[in-house]
């Protein structure tokens, strides 16, 4: 056994040094500059920065934000994606059309999408003239607090086809019968998904949980393509701290901030991945 | 032990000479022409049986000795130039070709209406061989089809650039009639000329029979890229021969082709390139180049392999073998700042083994901070940029203590301008260019309105408190208040933008919030928003400025206010006697502030060549111009002479002897009495020229200056990067159109204002 594994390091090995040169370095590196000044000397200041970065009311309102679109865009992905899957995965094979097509927007440039969106959310675009014919007044989507609304819609819009590709490719793993058992004993389409699906694809609904989070937290070039650097308070996230600050030459608290929020993430991905080895033992019991 | 002593004596003496060769820059490299030292004004350059030579503005031409670096002088037969009534002739330029030199001559006529036309171009052929020159008096005509440019009953030929004859045709580079870049062929026997579309075309050279290399760039396109095609000047088509990568917007230029290596020179960001049998990936870079090469001259490569090249002031020499090239160089960016260019010459003189390498392009200065790039040695970079914010802040300057030049050099700048050169570390900056400027009153149109100096505005609120009584002071007094082509809404909006800016340096001065939904700035905003412009006599748009043209003539004074206008020690601003700046502060008793926009010169801190590059700019330091330095400096109050001065006196006094003659050989008392006006205007003309064009910064106009300057402040950047300043010139834009309200633009602009100050908390 001993040696197959040292058999199979050469094999690894490219693929360690690249881990190794592109990620573990790069991270270590960035561990230094969040603990210099910043200046010319880069002298060393030891915990200055998290406690600079922790302190910022715009860190802090950043966070809040991103958290916040990570905390509305998951579930609401998370749980489109999955009852979709489960539409798409009854019409197969003649649903052909629409598993690929659901996943035509992943793969389209923000800016392209995002013309169309601006139409869609302008002041006297569509959404709007639909309220004005419900007798709603009119609202300013692109301006203020009311921005979440298009740059969620946005997000789930893009990222759906993906989750649900991914749940696809799990129900597939999952065996009919089982279906027809649970039809024979008089199961309908939520107590098929509920007790059925969702128990065998366990794994693959917490990736899709997982992808989600990290990709509602990079929310930022939507907002930034429509409202520049400093939008509206609601919509400022972690990333415009970070651009902001890169621009400015501000490098250690860029580095800093990434690695509070790297942390951050870590945490909730550890409770994230308790939870998932508790609920498959539950469920394996 | 003999042999021992020997072999050390040997080896001891070797190391010594070793020691004591300088690694001289190539040989051969040098200046060939320089405007500065030369007493002939320098307008192109041709090269013909390994002679170069230089052109004036047609009366000679000038063969280099390469070896002793004399030039020789050969006058144009003045046969060559016609006046014979309203037919004249105008030199344009002298043009190599492959079976001797030629000059190239415009014929033109002016007719009864003083307009005038093109006729026909001459071409004379000059004779050159062992240094002599014959110049054949009888011009080969050309009708120049198709390059004439006619508007009404004015025409005048296009020029061709990079011009050269071979095989009996002119070929140059020119444009259509469409405005596109072409190729011209001019077959000088048939009189015959035709175009070669060759759209983006940025430079060419002589190529093959037939054929020419040209350089495009699709401005349009990825700016960071160019490429090299040829050109087959009879079918037209083209073939590209690689794509080049450049930094910002350089194109190479200065392209000469040898065909015997079937190699292509080129100059590309202030260094010379060879291509090899035109394998561009494998070009090298083979010296460096202190001029553009963007003349109308093309490069020169001598038999002997040396490559020669010009802007508009230098000619200049490079030895192309990359082996003797010196392994010492330093890499400025000059910013085109004349000190800085200027300084490669004092600096080379010095340090003749080290080679400086001058470019007007870089890659971001932030990102070669971050990378610890050593790539540029020196940066020329304006002090409100974003980048120069960044790097001052944080300290990536090089501390420039240790040179005496330098230190005593900023030291003496005022106050307000040390503030952006100097940091924790000391003085990390040089200020190399300083350009200020104001609203400004009219003395004369305040005196014709009543108004006397204590009615001149000190602040932004009194300023448009005046502009609000305007109207009734004005009255039909015929006085306009600002210069003639301002609309009401330009003047709104100019007077707008120069209060921001103006509001944007009082949040420099210490003290105050850095915020823009404050009492002050709501104030003057306020105020602004009360003046009725229609009431000023301002027209509401460009269809109504006729009638306003109608007042302005009953206006002897001039307008009672210029909103822009330099602010300098120099003379010809003091002798304007209906201009005087006015500077304003944002509120009443407040400080008054100029804004300037200082241009500054600093060493990258991980330069591998510190000293050096310490150096350079102590050369820059030197050729700062002395009226920059008076604008810059309270201490040096030194008056400037008018370099011309004595000259166009001289001019003057000629002219006022010639009329005299002419008077003198008078026959009737009516053309005497003609003779005596002009003399009279002349003799005026000269005391008023000696009496204000004699200093370019006369004692009283420094004295004068001197008294506002103390509110000259440099402009910074204060965190509205490119993104940043959209937003920001977005909301000034809503409030101008009356989108928004002054509230919601003044509490917008805060909320953006809140978060960049609270982001680098």
């Amino acid at each position: 056994m001993f040696e197959r594994k040292r058999s199979a390091l050469p094999f690894l090995l490219p693929g360690l040094i690249g881990l190794f040169v592109f990620y573990i370095v790069p991270f270590a590196g960035g561990i230094y500059y969040s603990v210099t000044d910043g200046s010319y000397r880069n002298a060393f200041v030891g915990l200055e920065n998290y406690k600079s970065v922790i302190q910022n009311p715009m860190f802090q309102l950043g966070l809040k934000n991103t958290m916040f679109f990570s905390a509305v865009c998951t579930p609401i992905v998370w749980v489109c994606a999955f009852f979709i899957a489960m539409l798409l995965n009854r019409i197969k094979p003649r649903g052909a059309f629409f598993r690929n097509s659901v996943i035509m927007p992943y793969f389209m440039p923000s800016c392209a999408i995002l013309m169309v969106w601006l139409v869609v959310f302008d002041y006297g675009g569509f959404a709007n003239r639909f309220l004005e014919a419900v007798g709603i007044d009119r609202i300013d989507w692109l301006g203020g607090a009311a921005m979440r609304v298009p740059v969620i819609l946005l997000f789930v819009w893009k990222n759906l086809g993906l989750a649900i590709v991914i749940f696809l490719a799990a129900m597939q793993s999952v065996p009919e019968p089982l279906y027809e058992y649970a039809r024979l004993e008089g199961a309908g389409f939520f107590r098929q998904a509920w007790h059925v699906t969702l128990p065998l694809i366990v794994p693959s609904a917490f990736l899709v949980f997982i992808l989600c989070w990290i990709n509602s937290s990079k929310i930022f070039r939507e907002v930034y393509f429509i409202s520049g650097s400093y939008p509206d308070e609601s919509v400022y996230t972690l990333q415009h701290y970070m651009n902001n600050l890169f621009s400015d030459l501000n490098y250690q608290k860029v580095t800093t901030a990434a690695y509070i929020f790297a942390a951050i993430v870590f945490v909730i991905f550890g409770v994230i991945y308790f939870i998932q080895k508790k609920l498959q033992k539950r469920l394996g019991s | 032990m003999k042999m021992f002593t020997r072999l050390t004596a040997f080896f001891t003496a070797a190391l010594m000479l070793l020691a004591a060769l300088p690694a001289l820059a190539a040989p051969g490299d040098g200046v060939i022409f320089r405007q500065e030292d030369a007493d002939f004004g320098f307008n192109n350059m041709a090269y013909y049986d390994g002679v170069v030579y230089l052109s004036d503005y047609g009366e000679n031409i000038y063969s280099w000795n390469s070896e002793t670096g004399e030039m020789v002088a050969h006058p144009i037969p003045e046969e060559l130039s016609q006046y014979e009534g309203d037919v004249y002739t105008s030199y344009r330029r002298l043009i190599s070709g492959d079976d001797g030199l030629y000059l190239l001559y415009e014929l033109r006529t002016n007719d009864e209406d003083g307009d005038s036309a093109f006729e026909k171009m001459l071409l004379y052929r000059v004779s050159a061989e062992n240094g002599e020159t014959t110049f054949n008096a009888e011009p080969i005509e050309m009708s120049w089809d198709d390059l004439v440019e006619e508007y009404d009953d004015y025409s005048y030929a296009r020029d061709l650039s990079q011009a050269y004859i071979k095989d009996g045709k002119l070929i140059g580079q020119t444009y259509n009639s469409a405005g596109n870049s072409v190729v011209a062929v001019v077959d000088i026997e048939d009189d015959d000329v035709e175009l070669v579309e060759a759209e983006y075309m940025t430079g060419m050279c002589a190529y093959t029979e037939g054929k020419v290399l040209i350089s495009l760039r699709d401005y349009t396109g990825d700016d960071s890229e160019v490429s090299v095609a040829v050109l087959d000047l009879d079918s037209g088509d083209m073939e590209e021969l690689a794509a080049l990568e450049t930094i910002g917007w350089s194109s190479p230029s200065g392209m000469v082709y040898d065909e015997e290596t079937d190699t292509l020179y080129y100059a590309l960001n202030g260094e010379l390139y060879r291509a090899v049998h035109l394998d561009f990936s494998a070009a090298e870079s083979i010296a460096a180049l202190n001029v553009d090469s963007w003349s109308d001259s093309p490069a020169i490569l001598t038999e002997d392999k040396y490559y020669v090249c010009s802007d508009y002031q230098t000619v200049i020499i490079r030895n192309t073998d990359p082996a003797q090239r010196s392994d010492k160089s330093i890499t400025v960016y000059t910013g085109y700042s004349e000190a800085m260019e200027q300084a490669y010459y004092d600096f080379t003189a010095a340090n003749p083994d080290v080679e400086v390498v001058q470019i007007n392009n870089y890659e971001d200065i932030t990102q070669a901070m971050m990378n610890q790039s050593t790539a540029v040695d020196v940066y020329v970079v304006s002090v409100d940029s974003q980048e120069y914010g960044a790097i001052f802040k944080r300290g990536y300057m090089a501390e420039l203590n240790d040179s005496e030049i330098i230190s005593g050099f900023v030291g003496s700048t005022y106050p307000q301008l040390q503030k952006v050169l100097v940091n924790d570390s000391g003085v990390v900056a040089v200020p190399i260019e300083m350009w200020t400027n104001c609203m400004c009153y009219n003395p004369l149109a305040f005196e014709a309105l009543g108004l006397t100096e204590d009615d001149v505005p000190t602040s932004w609120p009194e300023f448009l408190a005046l502009l609000q009584r305007l109207p009734e002071i004005i009255g039909d007094s015929g006085v306009p208040v600002v210069d003639l082509y301002y609309t009401q809404g330009e003047l709104k909006s100019t007077l707008f933008y120069q209060i921001i800016n103006d509001y944007m340096l009082y949040l420099q001065q210490d003290g105050v919030e850095f915020a823009f939904n404050t009492d002050v700035l709501r104030n003057v905003l306020t105020e602004l928003d009360k003046v009725d412009f229609a009431a000023l006599g301002l027209p509401e748009d460009y269809e109504d400025v006729d009638g306003v043209y109608t007042i302005s003539d009953e206006a002897e004074t001039g307008p009672l206010f210029n909103t822009y206008s330099d602010v300098t020690c120099e003379s010809y601003a003091y002798v304007q006697k209906n201009s005087r700046p006015m500077p304003m502060a944002m509120e009443a008793d407040g400080q008054p502030i100029i804004r300037t926009n200082l241009t500054v010169a600093f060493v990258n801190p991980y330069s591998e060549n510190r000293e050096l590059a310490i150096e350079y700019l102590e050369c820059a330091v030197n050729r700062i111009e002395p009226v920059m330095c008076t604008n810059m400096c309270p201490d040096r109050s030194e008056p400037v002479e008018n370099s011309y001065f004595q000259e166009a006196l001289d001019s003057i006094d000629e002219s006022i002897a010639s009329i005299e003659e002419e008077m003198a050989k008078a026959e009737d008392d009516q053309t005497r009495e003609e003779w005596q006006q002009q003399l009279d205007d002349m003799t005026q003309w000269r005391a008023e020229y000696e009496q204000s064009y004699r200093w370019t910064a006369s004692p009283e106009s420094i004295e004068f200056y001197r008294g506002y300057a103390q509110y000259i402040v440099p402009s910074q950047y204060i965190g509205f990067d490119d993104e940043a300043s959209q937003e920001f010139y977005s909301l000034i834009s809503q409030y101008e159109e009356g989108a928004i309200d002054l509230d919601t633009f003044l509490t917008n602009i805060d909320k953006k204002i809140r978060m960049m100050v609270l982001e680098d908390m």
